[in-house]
């Protein structure tokens, strides 16, 4: 079994430690990596509440204590300070709640906070206010931040053990660090360059700010000094030891690790030392220390990313600001190897000074009004003309559905016709996830299965339908579907259900929408068949009725209408109590599969219903997306799976709880904190390739 | 080799004066007792901050100035070698404003400030000031003079049979004089020897409170009894290295009279009220055992031997009255427990480093006027000075003022015979060639 421990520093706060580590520790995860990420940054934000994109929720496992998410803090100061038993690890399970639960397939993460859970029934504000769980000043001590990696290395240990045990083999353990050189980072890098540069890592992320930078240099220069008089001293005690008469010169710093060598090499931690030293090759180490140190340099305006821009990263190393060893980290001796563009704060994180124009023009300072030319979408090949606006109030009965369906029509063969091209061009992600999730004829072909069920497992005999049919043209004529229409509104008002609660002319042409666009392709419809497909549109609708009735009429109100319909999903024990009410009774449907069936059918009805009334603009909105990811030069296909450009598409065409408008201002920002992800996942994959993490 | 307040603050603002940290930690603590310490060191209010903040309006700028820093590097060394000592330190620097304003003679002392220094002395003494030239003896640096004498391992076989005991090999390499061993006990002379300077004084207050009580059981009140007391002293520390001196460096064995544990009593019972190395000692085993994690697989033979040591080295200090007995002109009542370089040289560095320290320890000076008082906290002492010639050795304290300069030399005299008489002197520098030690005060910078 072998395990990394890579602790990801900072000098300056906000600078993206945790985006760094989420990221690596993703990267690990997709290596097939049991990944444990321990936020230590405890006077910071809990990483748990920062996870706030689908993507991240999807993909990670808080560790569970005691009921609520882990705080470490907590634990190291009631349980491992009072002499307790740590909780013991475990692999996931649904049956035991007790320990720590690991998921394999997740990002397994413990946060960190030092204030306490707020008390929710305290009426009293002093009881909410500025409680600590432990004191900084207490737990920053020297005595303590030993014990509180003491304290780690169980935990570590623990989880090591237990992925052993499983006879997994790639362990990864990454440390979220507080900013700065206080508190527990001394300890934390003693502890790591212990393990030795093979098991212990170090990524820095910094800005560009010059101090920062030469702070961030500082800190990757005294890491390599610690690690060299480790080995150094290690070697000058191995060779006194062949030699035991021999004067012992130890350099500055190399003392205290001779002695620890001589007074405790039992010690687990430092075989590194013990067994590595005779090694030759573990010189690598000292001449390249690259092989387990980087930094990553994030928040790089987007500007330097272009030719025209420079950064003279230089300037800093002329007056000999910048240690030495920053250049022998430096993968192909450009800096900007280690860049994340991404310009968030980015007034603050770097210094302008150091960027110019090519030839040293003066005109950095213009930067924003410079950003059209990079933003500029190269062409649009999508002639947006060929896409007939729908107006829905001035076009009245049964022609409005038909130009609804034309509409789709155009919308989706332009959809479908640049999904092809996609595929052909190699962007499988991104259509793979359009046609499972974002595509906005998906849910209608699921409802459309539903009705093939339905078919086949009902006494009535099976129709002649067309399933092509886009075309066929004499579709949009069907006598059969409008007399379901009918059929349903008639029903529908001998079961007086009128609805108050929400828009009629919203829900009414939702309804048939849906209807009508699920059940185009069908023809030949048997009057009986009419008749029992009106039944379960009824029934669909008069629970849906129900379920407005409860709602308290202002509660309701503060939803939007469509993120209602999506949210409001039916459970199968709201629906046995219609079946209790002989509802059921009239439905030719096998009873026993019935319940299950008119759940599902129920929520993918909502769902289709939020989507029929957004049509056109998810298809302008999903076409711009994929315009942004295919079109401009700079945008990376793989971009559009990063978690917070898929949570803007989930939210707004699946979940429908934003609006298109909000959705495409916050598109801009999400794309480029992709591209700073995307940028992330490159360069940290670089990274990983030459620490030979496999 | 000069030492002054300046040339310490000289090295600490060049960083070059730092607190060894080898051997972190000493023992195995208990963190569930810690932490119950912990607790109610914070319920009881009785925090390091208020403490200094109370000692800072009492004594002013100045001297607080001086008294900080010192103090919160103590504090921050205490953390490897002596956790529970930020419980005590409220009571230190309490005590130490009573005792700076005190008239009383017995109570006139300071230490928030002089235990510093001291270690100051000892670190420059064994690894040099800024030049790096630690202080030589007949061309042979004192560090070395002193593991020198450990390896003989003559009259400092105590020291080996102790460390036998805690679990070290007898086949161990550590125990001959090669490099690497030097090297290794180079470094556990000196990181010890400053833990004993830090905290060498810390058992002033107990001494106080065990003087009172002696006061009360000679009015037949017995409120605490110093015999009842040494009793249960000496069923709880009879085989720690603290009790060895009392037995001429030696633990006791069969060969031991059946009456000497009266006379082990008595010694104990009068070290509690005369001196405060004992109590110290003590004070500092106690508080360490009480956190100690007991057992534990994680003690190690010579990290935990420097807790011993070191306590060794606080008691030793100031067990020269003990050593004298009442009588200081006779010969001495306990000769077994005399100082002598090649047997103890830890104590020796401690003592010798404590002797030294004079310098910038204030004195109070009232006036009275019309109006109310003033005070003021001067220092008179300057700076002190070491220099070995030939075989003396001479240690000068210079003055700013006549009156401090007549002073200090009433008391040399005095000082000179208890400390360094030939004969009697509770110090014995012979085994390194020292034939002479003389005191002197004169006026200088």
């Amino acid at each position: 079994m072998d395990y990394q421990i890579i602790s990801i520093e900072s000098r300056k706060g906000g600078v993206g430690k945790t985006t760094a580590a989420l990221n690596l520790s993703r990267l690990l995860l997709d290596k097939e990596y049991t990944v444990l990420l321990i936020d230590l940054d405890i006077t910071g934000t809990n990483i748990i509440d920062t996870l706030d994109s689908s993507y991240w929720i999807n993909n990670s496992n808080p560790i569970y204590y005691n009921g609520k998410p882990a705080n470490l803090l907590e634990i190291y100061q009631n349980s491992f300070m009072c002499g307790k038993e740590l909780p013991r690890w475990k692999i996931i399970d649904n049956e035991n709640n007790e320990g720590f639960s690991i998921d394999n397939k997740k990002i397994n993460i413990i946060g960190s906070q030092i204030y306490k859970e707020k008390n929710k029934n305290s009426k009293n504000i002093i009881d909410n206010y500025n409680k600590l769980i432990c004191k900084p000043s207490i737990l920053f001590d020297e005595l303590h931040t030993f014990w509180f990696v003491e304290f780690l290395q169980n935990i570590c240990k623990g989880f090591t053990d237990i992925i052993n045990k499983e006879k997994k083999e790639k362990i990864a353990i990454i440390l979220d660090n507080s900013p700065g050189y206080i508190g527990i980072n001394p300890s934390i890098q003693e502890w790591l360059t212990d393990l030795g540069p093979i098991r212990g890592k170090f990524l820095t992320v910094s800005s560009l700010d010059k101090q920062d930078l030469i702070s961030c240099g500082n800190t990757i220069d005294e890491l390599h000094s610690i690690f060299i008089n480790k080995f150094n001293a290690a070697v000058k005690y191995f060779n006194s030891k062949r030699n035991n008469k021999e004067e012992i010169k130890l350099d500055k710093g190399e003392e205290k690790f001779f002695l620890r060598l001589l007074s405790n090499n039992k010690s687990e931690d430092i075989n590194y030392y013990n067994f590595g030293v005779a090694k030759t090759d573990n010189n690598r180490y000292i001449i390249n220390p690259s092989k387990y140190q980087a930094i990553i340099i994030n928040k790089v305006p987007e500007e330097l990313k272009f030719p025209i821009f420079q950064f003279n990263f230089h300037k800093v190393w002329e007056k000999r600001e910048m240690p030495e060893i920053i250049e022998k980290i430096i993968i192909n001796n450009d800096i900007k190897n280690h860049f994340i563009y991404y310009d968030d704060l980015i007034n603050f994180q770097f210094d302008a000074s150091l960027i110019s124009k090519e030839k040293h023009s003066r005109s950095y300072i213009q930067q924003n009004s410079l950003k059209k030319y990079f933003n500029k979408i190269i062409s649009n090949k999508i002639k947006k003309d060929n896409l007939k606006k729908y107006e829905p109030d001035h076009i009245k009965g049964i022609q409005h559905y038909q130009f609804i369906l034309k509409n789709i029509k155009v919308f989706q063969e332009t959809l479908d016709e640049l999904l092809e091209k996609l595929r052909i061009s190699n962007f499988q992600n991104i259509t793979r996830l359009i046609d499972k999730e974002w595509h906005p004829i998906t849910p209608f072909e699921r409802l459309r299965q539903y009705f093939i069920e339905i078919m086949d497992r009902s006494d009535f005999p099976i129709m002649d339908f067309d399933d092509n049919y886009q075309e066929n043209d004499n579709l949009y004529q069907n006598n059969y579907l409008n007399e379901l229409l009918y059929s349903i509104e008639q029903r529908y008002r001998n079961e007086e259900i009128i609805t108050h609660t929400f828009n009629d002319i919203e829900s009414s042409y939702s309804n048939k929408a849906v209807i009508y666009i699920i059940l185009a392709p069908f023809s030949n419809f048997s009057p009986k068949l009419i008749e029992e497909l009106s039944e379960i549109f009824v029934l669909v609708l008069k629970i849906q009725n129900e379920r407005f009735e409860k709602q308290n009429i202002n509660k309701l109100e503060q939803f939007d209408f469509k993120g209602f319909l999506i949210s409001e999903k039916l459970t199968v024990n709201e629906i046995r109590k219609f079946d209790e009410m002989h509802f059921f009774s009239r439905l030719h449907l096998n009873r026993e599969i019935r319940t299950n069936f008119i759940v599902d059918f129920y929520n993918s009805f909502c769902n289709a219903q939020a989507r029929v009334l957004d049509l056109e603009k998810d298809f302008d909105f999903l076409i711009n997306v994929i315009k942004k990811v295919t079109l401009d030069n700079n945008i990376n296909e793989e971009e559009i799976v990063f978690p917070n450009i898929r949570d803007i598409l989930n939210k707004v065409i699946i979940d429908k709880t934003i609006s298109h408008s909000i959705a495409n201002v916050s598109l801009q920002k999400g794309f480029e904190k992709a591209y700073c992800m995307q940028e992330f996942q490159d360069k940290l994959n670089e990274i990983i390739n030459i620490w030979e993490i496999q | 080799m000069r030492f002054s307040l300046p040339d310490y603050n000289e090295i600490n603002s060049v960083n070059a004066y730092f607190f060894p940290e080898n051997f972190f930690c000493f023992i195995p603590i208990d963190k569930k007792k810690y932490k119950e310490q912990e607790d109610k060191h914070i319920d009881n209010n009785n925090t390091c901050d208020d403490s200094f903040h109370e000692l800072h309006k009492r004594v002013g700028n100045e001297y607080y100035r001086k008294v900080y820093p010192a103090q919160s590097s103590a504090l921050s060394f205490s953390e490897r070698t002596f956790p529970s000592y930020r419980f005590l330190l409220p009571e230190i620097l309490a005590d130490d404003w009573l005792a700076i304003v005190g008239w009383h003679k017995k109570h006139s002392r300071d230490h928030a400030l002089h235990q510093p220094l001291t270690a100051y002395i000892v670190y420059k003494l064994l690894k040099g000031g800024l030049d790096g030239q630690p202080f030589q003896i007949g061309g042979r640096s004192l560090l070395d003079l002193c593991v020198d004498k450990i390896f003989l391992w003559e009259k400092t076989d105590y020291i080996k049979e102790y460390l036998l005991q805690l679990g070290v090999k007898n086949n161990d390499d550590l125990f001959n004089d090669i490099p690497i061993s030097r090297l290794f006990w180079k470094s556990l002379f000196f990181e010890t020897a400053m833990v004993a300077a830090i905290f060498h004084d810390i058992g002033y207050p107990w001494q106080y409170i065990n003087r009172i009580n002696k006061n009360l059981n000679v009015a037949e009140f017995t409120l605490n009894n110093s015999l009842a007391n040494a009793e249960h002293i000496l069923h709880c520390f009879k085989n720690r290295l603290i009790l060895y001196p009392f037995n001429g460096y030696k633990s006791l064995k069969c060969n031991t009279p059946c009456n000497w544990e009266n006379s082990l009593l008595k010694m104990i019972s009068e070290s509690l009220t005369e001196t405060h190395g004992f109590s110290g000692s003590l004070g500092f085993l106690h508080l360490n055992d009480h956190t100690k994690e007991f057992p534990s697989k994680k003690e190690l033979p010579f990290h935990n031997f420097c807790i011993e040591w070191a306590a060794l080295g606080i008691m030793m200090h100031d067990l020269k009255d003990i050593y004298h007995g009442k009588d200081k002109l006779t010969l001495p009542d306990n000769n077994q427990m005399r100082l002598e370089f090649d047997r103890d040289p830890l104590s020796c560095i401690i003592t010798l480093a404590d002797v030294l320290q004079e310098f910038a320890r204030p004195n109070v000076n009232f006036h009275i006027h019309e109006d109310g008082s003033e005070f003021t906290y001067p220092n008179n002492c300057l700076s002190s000075e070491l220099i070995y010639e030939n075989g003396n050795l001479n240690l000068i304290y210079y003055y700013s003022t006549n009156e401090g300069m007549i002073n200090k030399q009433l008391f040399i005299p005095k000082e000179e015979k208890e400390y360094f008489d030939l004969a009697t002197g509770y110090f014995d520098f012979s085994s390194v060639g020292i034939s002479n030690i003389e005191m002197s005060a004169m006026l200088g910078l």
